[in-house]
C-alpha cells in the first residue's frame, strides 16, 4: 500500500460526503432488516444463520452466568441437618462493610463443636457482595451461589437476611441440555452449581 | 383573585364517604387505563453519581434494554420526568441539590434508590464523614435495589416493582382525597 | 544532579534555614523553616542548574495526635530529570506558612485541599476556601483528633445515634463488633518444646475427645 494514498484529494462527488452517509445508512438498514426478518422467522420456528439482536428479554429469559458469580448468601448444613457455622466471627471481622451480625451460643451435648450461632443477620442494604466472607470462612458454612440477583424491596428494613432464610435457600440448579445440529435434544442433565468443594 | 377549590358538600360528600365513586366500574376502568399508561411510560431522570451509573448505562444499552419497559427516555431535566433513579454514593454536599431537584419534579413522582450507597451509605456507613447514610434521609424512596453495583437484572426488577406499585394506585381516588382535605 | 548536590546548592544560599537533610529515606528530603518557603521555591524554580518547573504534589500531613502538622512538596525537573522533596513542619495550634501558588500554579487547588482537610493556612493565596467539603462544614476531617459533627443543616451525619461508641472501638454487647485482644501462647509452646518437656503440651481446660 502506498503511504501517500491516504492523503489523496477528494473528488467533487466525495466532497459532498454523500457516499459516506449512504454507506453508513446501508450498514444500519442492513442490520435492521436482517434482525427483523430473523425474529419474525424465529416466531415461525425457522432458525436463520443470523444472530439477530442481542437483547435478553429479562423476566422471561435469564442470562446464564458462571457459578462463581456472587449472589445472595446462604448457610450450609452438615449431613445431620445442623448448620456448619460455628460462630467463629471470621466473616464478621473481615467484612469490609461490617454488615454481618452474629451472636453465638453454646451447643449442648457436643464434645467437638462448642458454639453455634443464635442469630446470624446480614444487612443486605450495606453488603457490597465482595465475597470475603466466603473466603474467610474456615468451615465452608457461608456461600454465595444461590443465583438470586433480584434483591429489591419497598422498605429498608426488609433487606435483613436472618438465619432461617439463609438456611432454607438452595444453591442454583442449572439445566444443561445438549442439542445436535438439527436442534433435537441429545441429553439433559441437572447439575447443582457449586462454587468450591462439596 | 385566585379561584379557591370548594370542598365537597352534601350529596357529593356522602358519595365519597360511602365509596360510591370508588366502586363504580367506570372509575375503576379509567383508573386501570390511567395506571397502565403511567407505568408503561416511566421517564427516568438518571442521577448517576458514581459506579452505579455505569450499570445503569449498561441496563439502558442493548443487551438489557430498559426501553422495552417504556423507561428508555432518559431526561436530564427533572421537570420532564417522573422517576428519579439515584445511582451512586450521595455526599452531603450533593444532598441539598438532590432535594432541590426532587422538589422540581412534577407529581406523581417516584424514587428508586440504586445500590448499597444510596440505600444506606454502603461500606462508608461507619467512617465516611461526608457520606449521606441513605438517600431516604432527605427524600421519600419507593423501591430500594441493593447490590454493589446491582446487576442490570436487579435494576430491571426494581423498575418492575415500581410498575406494580403504580398499578395498585388510583389517580382518581387521590384527586378526590386532595379535594376532600382542602 | 544527585540530592547531595542539590542540597549543597541550597546550602550556599539558605544556610541557616535548612533544618535537616535526609538521604536514606525513600524520597530524599530537605527540611526547611516554614517562613522562608517562598524564597526557597523561587530559587529552586529559577536557578538554571536546578530548574524545578514541576511541582508534582503538595500534601498536607498530620504526623500523629501528639505530633506536628506538616506540608510536603514533591518537586521534579523535566529538563534535568532530577527530583527532590521539601518538608516543612508546622505547629498544631497555628499552622500557617506562605503560599507558593505564584511560583507553581498547580499549588492553587492542592493548597485549598490542605486547608480544607487539615486546616493549614496559606498566606498570600488568592482564594483560600474549602474545596471538597461544603463551605460551612465544622472542623478539619483528616486530622487525627477529628470527631465528626452530629448534624449538618438538619441531616444526621453519622449512621446512628450512639455512634460515639464505635468511634472509640469499644465492645458492644448487642452488635457483636469487637476487637480481638489475646495473648498468643505460641512462644510458650516453642520454649517448652525446646526444653524437651513433653508433659505440658496440652493447654489447660481441654476435655477428652
Amino acid at each position: 500500500m502506498n503511504v501517500h494514498d491516504k492523503h489523496k484529494p477528494l473528488t467533487w462527488w466525495e466532497k459532498t460526503y454523500l457516499p459516506q452517509i449512504l454507506a453508513g445508512l446501508w450498514l444500519t438498514a442492513g442490520h435492521f432488516f436482517r434482525n427483523m426478518s430473523s425474529h419474525i422467522l424465529r416466531a415461525f420456528r425457522i432458525n436463520t444463520k443470523w444472530a439477530g439482536s442481542v437483547t435478553i428479554q429479562y423476566p422471561e429469559f435469564l442470562r446464564p452466568f458462571f457459578p462463581r458469580l456472587r449472589t445472595m448468601h446462604r448457610l450450609t448444613r452438615r449431613e445431620d441437618g445442623t448448620p456448619r457455622c460455628v460462630a467463629c466471627m471470621m466473616c464478621e471481622t473481615v467484612c469490609p462493610a461490617k454488615c454481618i451480625y452474629i451472636i453465638a451460643t453454646e451447643k449442648p451435648d457436643s464434645p467437638l463443636i462448642e458454639k453455634v450461632p443464635a442469630t446470624f443477620d446480614i444487612d443486605l442494604g450495606l453488603c457490597i457482595f465482595c465475597g470475603y466472607c466466603v473466603e474467610a470462612c474456615p468451615e465452608d458454612a457461608i456461600r454465595m451461589d444461590t443465583g438470586i440477583l433480584e434483591i429489591s424491596n419497598y422498605t429498608r428494613n426488609g433487606m435483613m437476611l436472618n438465619m432461617e432464610t439463609m438456611l432454607a435457600l438452595e444453591p442454583k440448579h442449572e439445566r444443561y441440555v445438549k442439542y445436535d445440529k438439527n436442534g433435537k435434544v441429545v441429553s439433559e442433565d441437572t447439575v447443582m452449581l457449586r462454587s468450591g468443594t462439596d | 383573585m385566585p379561584k379557591t377549590k370548594q370542598p365537597f358538600v352534601g350529596k357529593e360528600k356522602k358519595f365519597l364517604e360511602e365509596g360510591v365513586y370508588g366502586d363504580n366500574f367506570l372509575v375503576t376502568s379509567l383508573d386501570r387505563i390511567l395506571s397502565w399508561a403511567r407505568l408503561s411510560s416511566l421517564w427516568p431522570m438518571t442521577f448517576g453519581l458514581a459506579c452505579c451509573a455505569i450499570e445503569m448505562m449498561a441496563t439502558a444499552a442493548s443487551r438489557y434494554d430498559l426501553d422495552r419497559f417504556g423507561a428508555g427516555v432518559m431526561r436530564p431535566s427533572p421537570r420532564q420526568t417522573d422517576l428519579m433513579i439515584v445511582a451512586g454514593t450521595v455526599t452531603i454536599k450533593m444532598a441539598e441539590r438532590i432535594k432541590r431537584l426532587y422538589d422540581q419534579m412534577p407529581e406523581p413522582k417516584y424514587v428508586l434508590s440504586m445500590g448499597s450507597c444510596a440505600t444506606s451509605g454502603g461500606p462508608y456507613w461507619q467512617h465516611g464523614y461526608h457520606v449521606l447514610k441513605g438517600v431516604d434521609l432527605i427524600i421519600p424512596v419507593d423501591v430500594y435495589v441493593t447490590g454493589c453495583p446491582p446487576r442490570p437484572e436487579a435494576l430491571i426488577d426494581g423498575v418492575l416493582k415500581i410498575q406494580e406499585k403504580i398499578k395498585k394506585e388510583s389517580l382518581i381516588k387521590r384527586k378526590m382525597q386532595e379535594r376532600a382535605n382542602v | 544532579m544527585t540530592p547531595e548536590q542539590i542540597h549543597i546548592k541550597l546550602h550556599e544560599k539558605f544556610d541557616d534555614h535548612i533544618l535537616e537533610f535526609n538521604v536514606e529515606a525513600l524520597d530524599p528530603y530537605v527540611k526547611i523553616d516554614p517562613a522562608k518557603i517562598y524564597e526557597v521555591a523561587t530559587f529552586l524554580r529559577q536557578t538554571s542548574e536546578l530548574d524545578f518547573t514541576a511541582l508534582m504534589c503538595l500534601s498536607g500531613m498530620d504526623y500523629g495526635v501528639d505530633e506536628n502538622l506538616g506540608v510536603v512538596y514533591n518537586l521534579h525537573s523535566i529538563q534535568h530529570n532530577h527530583r527532590i522533596t521539601i518538608r516543612v513542619d508546622l505547629s498544631r495550634e497555628n499552622p500557617a506558612l506562605p503560599s507558593v501558588e505564584t511560583v507553581w500554579r498547580t499549588a492553587d487547588w492542592h493548597e485549598r485541599e490542605a486547608f480544607d482537610l487539615l486546616g493549614i493556612r496559606f498566606e498570600g493565596h488568592r482564594d483560600l476556601r474549602r474545596i471538597l467539603c461544603p463551605d460551612d462544614w465544622e472542623g478539619y476531617p483528616l486530622r487525627k483528633d477529628y470527631i465528626v459533627q452530629e448534624f449538618y443543616k438538619g441531616i444526621r451525619v453519622p449512621y446512628q445515634e450512639d455512634w460515639m461508641k464505635y468511634e472509640t472501638l469499644e465492645k458492644n454487647p448487642e452488635r457483636g463488633n469487637f476487637v480481638f485482644q489475646f495473648e498468643s501462647k505460641v512462644p510458650e509452646l516453642i520454649e517448652s518444646a525446646k526444653n524437651g518437656n513433653n508433659s505440658d503440651h496440652k493447654p489447660e481446660g481441654s476435655t477428652d475427645g
